[in-house]
């Protein structure tokens, strides 16, 4: 997948528990786990605005475009 | 309701040899009027090879019912256990449509085998061999494309929910 989700990243960035992203956000511990795995197949806009709400960050600070070879125009 | 059809399922599945067996070991005992439907021209009452060879004939298309039971009954069990989009759904639908194609192929044949299992061991001349072909084949080629098509259409279903399960 080329997209990565460094949700990691800026949940320690932020000192933040998983659990209170989870019920701030409003989604269930697993789906959130999902996330973070990088096993989600696509995230709703109304929650990745909540999750930059609920860190103060940007969805950039979440999100990582990395080409990989397989994809198309991923030539690296 | 899954659950009861699911064990209608087990139930005809088992009953279908028996019930095939039965019918040839009881065959002479039947009307003459039930039993002109089967029998070749010259001959009321079948000698026990014959009915054998029936049997065996006829075991044919039976085997075919039983996959297709089996497959039911394996597909109203994951109904009742609350799975109706999965991987294994569909591949009953497509067990299914396959079973029920693979159904017309053996009546057809079924016909043929019958004729010579009921005429084997009269004299030259006095054997048959009977091809036909029925309006239950021909539905039961449409019902087999359909329940392929059917079988595509819940693979579609499965990819959406998928999708669904895993957007956050």
């Amino acid at each position: 997948m080329a997209i990565l989700v460094n949700l990691d990243v800026m949940l320690a960035k932020r000192k933040v528990s998983s659990k209170a992203l989870a019920e701030a956000v409003g989604i269930t511990a697993q789906n959130l786990s999902i996330l973070k795995t990088g096993k989600a197949k696509a995230i709703r806009f109304s929650t990745l605005e909540a999750v930059c709400r609920f860190l103060d960050c940007q969805p950039g600070d979440i999100l990582e475009f990395k080409p990989d070879g397989d994809s198309p125009g991923g030539g690296d | 309701m899954s659950r009861l059809l699911g064990r209608v399922s087990t139930v005809l599945f088992w009953a279908t040899p028996f019930a095939c067996a039965l019918f040839w070991a009881y065959f002479n005992g039947f009307p003459d009027i039930m039993k002109s439907r089967f029998l070749v021209p010259g001959r009321l009452d079948l000698l026990a090879m014959n009915r054998a060879l029936c049997f065996v004939a006829n075991m044919l298309p039976a085997v075919v019912a039983m996959y297709g039971f089996r497959t039911i009954r394996e597909l109203f069990g994951l109904y009742a256990a609350g799975e109706i989009f999965s991987r294994r759904n569909v591949s009953c639908y497509r067990a299914l449509g396959k079973a029920l194609l693979y159904w017309a192929g053996a009546a057809f044949l079924n016909t043929p085998l019958l004729s010579l299992a009921m005429s084997a061991g009269m004299p030259a001349g006095q054997r048959h061999i009977t091809v036909s072909l029925g309006s239950d084949e021909l539905a039961a080629l449409f019902a087999g494309a359909a329940a392929l098509v059917i079988s595509w259409v819940m693979d579609e279903g499965r990819h959406i929910e998928e999708e669904q399960a895993l957007t956050i």
